[in-house]
């Protein structure tokens, strides 16, 4: 309750107990209450003049390092007898260190800077605000202010290393990489043997072959290897990736995060794509600096609900046919459709998928029933991936309680043995 | 501080109270007034917030009943203050809560134990006078004075919950 009513009402009740009964004592009761309001305007801080800067010891960090953030209040304005000073922090920051608020006196002109560490959960924040209630010492009178500031934080996923992830599109780009073209030409690995030309090495020389037919020579042709087009399709949809309070969306960005990041490392031109409550597109790009974009965009991205699957647009200018397109989702049964329209388009299709079953069955009671459903859904699961499997997409199935490292050295070091031709 | 200050107001204005009460061959009301402070000194432990407001008007109801009962104003006068300083300084602990481990809350507590003394010794003193000099005013004047005096509280309440706003 107000204590500004509970006085005011101690004070008329006074007054009247003293009326009714004609006793002056019970009126003077009420004397110190009324100074102690009078008090309370006397000192009632006017409009308050500060002013705040705030430094972040890092704007872009990974997920579970810490961040200092030192604020610097001034005061311009009259002295403050007390005042609360509270950064406001969203949801998902926890302070680590330190404290984000302060209660303090205020001189006019002085300045005073504490500062306090942060750790929170992959995803932007915006730091914008330092909340200022100043009030007199009896804190009758309340005066609030939001401070601006400019502050904002990424925190990144974490990036896990992976050595190789070996695709085969059919289709490369000019540039020099480690895919193998499908041409011959200057490579590592053997591609075919054609008849000698001025100019080749010695070396090259097929001397087997050229000992069957005495009247050629015949050199060794290399497979060329080139960067290739790979566009990263990240499934964000809440129904796919919510079970109960947990969520899988977090391995979802954790394998894209080392996908992205072992793609570029390898010279090709990655995009991202992410189909969840609308759909966020990152052009596609090479280097480093496409990795810190991807790395900022899968930074903000939160799992929400979408309209259909069936409406996944993949810009065609930017993936021509035939490049490689990447699928990290945990996959729904009528997905498939989608996925082999995708197939029959000529797009070479590896899907990365998060087993939820086994992820779900992780936070559930380990009870005769839940085990029969689980087994059921694995089962649908299975069957899901073998269909899947038999539209040549190359599927990886990776079970969360495992580290993704050592999911991608099993299944996507190794060159794929799926079949290459089309679904046509 | 301010927590031994909060305890010590709050066993000083139901002892003082009680004892006005008990002087005065109210031993019934004096047991009921010392189990209720018992209430009190265990509600801030217990996180029980309506004790306070509840306390504030127990204390002045008491109090003002003691006086229409001819309970010497030595022991309800300081009675009261105490009650109000005890209620004071409970919000005032409550608010220190809000500062961080590092903070200088000294500073903040010297200036709010200054005001709170000079408030009780100019309210105090002015009681006191209030009760020596007594001026007869006619019906009138009197009901024409306390007019004034609500239109006045109810001016210094508005502008406070403006300010506050």
């Amino acid at each position: 309750m107000n204590r500004t009513f509970i006085l005011t009402l101690l004070i008329f009740l006074l007054i009247f107990a003293g009326l009714v009964t004609i006793q002056p004592p019970i009126i003077a009761l009420s004397f110190p209450l009324i100074f102690y309001l009078l008090a309370g305007i006397w000192q009632a801080p006017d409009r308050l003049d500060l002013r705040v800067e705030r430094i972040s010891s890092a704007e872009r960090v990974l997920t579970g390092n810490e961040v200092t953030i030192t604020l610097k209040v001034s005061n311009q304005g009259k002295a403050l007898e007390e005042v609360l000073l509270e950064d406001q922090i969203p949801d998902g920051l926890v302070v680590s260190d330190g404290s984000k608020r302060h209660l303090i006196t205020l001189s006019n002109g002085e300045t005073t800077t504490w500062n306090y560490t942060l750790r929170g959960r992959r995803g932007y924040y915006g730091l914008k605000k330092v909340r200022a209630t100043a009030s007199e010492t009896l804190g009758l009178v309340k005066v609030g202010q939001d401070l601006q500031t400019d502050g904002q934080l990424f925190f990144l996923p974490p990036v896990l290393r992976l050595r190789r992830v070996a695709i085969q599109p059919r289709r490369t780009r000019i540039f020099s990489g480690t895919i193998p073209a499908r041409q011959g030409g200057s490579g590592v690995e053997f591609f075919d043997v054609r008849d000698y030309q001025k100019g080749d090495s010695p070396r090259w020389i097929n001397w087997r072959a050229t000992a069957r037919h005495p009247q050629n020579v015949y050199s060794n042709e290399f497979e060329q290897e080139r960067s290739a087009d790979v566009g990263l399709i990240l499934d964000g949809r809440r129904r796919t990736n919510d079970f109960n309070n947990r969520s899988i969306f977090e391995h979802c960005v954790l394998a894209t995060a080392a996908l992205a990041d072992a793609f570029l490392n390898a010279g090709n031109r990655v995009g991202l794509l992410f189909y969840g409550r609308q759909i966020i597109w990152t052009m596609p790009g090479y280097g480093k600096l496409q990795s810190e974009r991807i790395l900022h965009d899968l930074s903000r991205l939160e799992p929400g609900d979408s309209q259909n699957f069936n409406e996944l647009y993949i810009p065609r200018h930017l993936f021509p046919s035939r490049s490689q397109l990447v699928l990290i989702s945990p996959l729904l049964d009528e997905d498939y459709d989608v996925l082999a329209a995708l197939r029959l388009r000529g797009y070479p299709l590896l899907v990365v998928s998060p087993d939820p079953v086994s992820f779900e069955a992780g936070g559930l009671p380990k009870i005769k029933t839940y085990l029969l459903a689980m087994r059921i859904a694995s089962l649908q699961r299975a069957a899901l991936l073998r269909r899947l499997r038999g539209t040549g997409t190359r599927v990886v199935d990776w079970d969360t309680s495992q580290p993704f490292e050592k999911t991608a050295k099993r299944e996507l070091e190794r060159r794929s043995v799926s079949p290459r031709g089309d679904l046509r | 501080m301010t927590r031994f200050l909060r305890f010590a107001c709050t066993i000083l204005s139901i002892g003082l109270i009680a004892a006005g009460y008990f002087l005065n061959n109210r031993e019934r009301v004096a047991v009921g007034i010392i189990v209720f402070g018992i209430l009190w000194i265990i509600g801030p432990i217990r996180w029980w917030k309506w004790i306070q407001p509840v306390s504030l008007f127990t204390i002045f109801i008491v109090a003002a009943v003691g006086l229409i009962m001819n309970i010497p104003l030595g022991f309800i006068l300081p009675g009261a203050l105490f009650g109000f300083l005890a209620w004071d300084l409970a919000e005032f602990a409550g608010r220190l809560q809000l500062a961080a481990p590092d903070d200088d809350t000294s500073r903040l507590e010297r200036t709010h134990l200054r005001r709170m003394a000079m408030l009780m010794l100019a309210s105090g003193g002015m009681c006191a006078l209030a009760l020596v000099i007594q001026i007869k005013f006619s019906f009138e004047w009197i009901v024409l004075l306390m007019f004034l005096t609500v239109w006045g509280i109810g001016q210094i309440v508005n502008w406070l919950l403006k300010k506050s706003n």
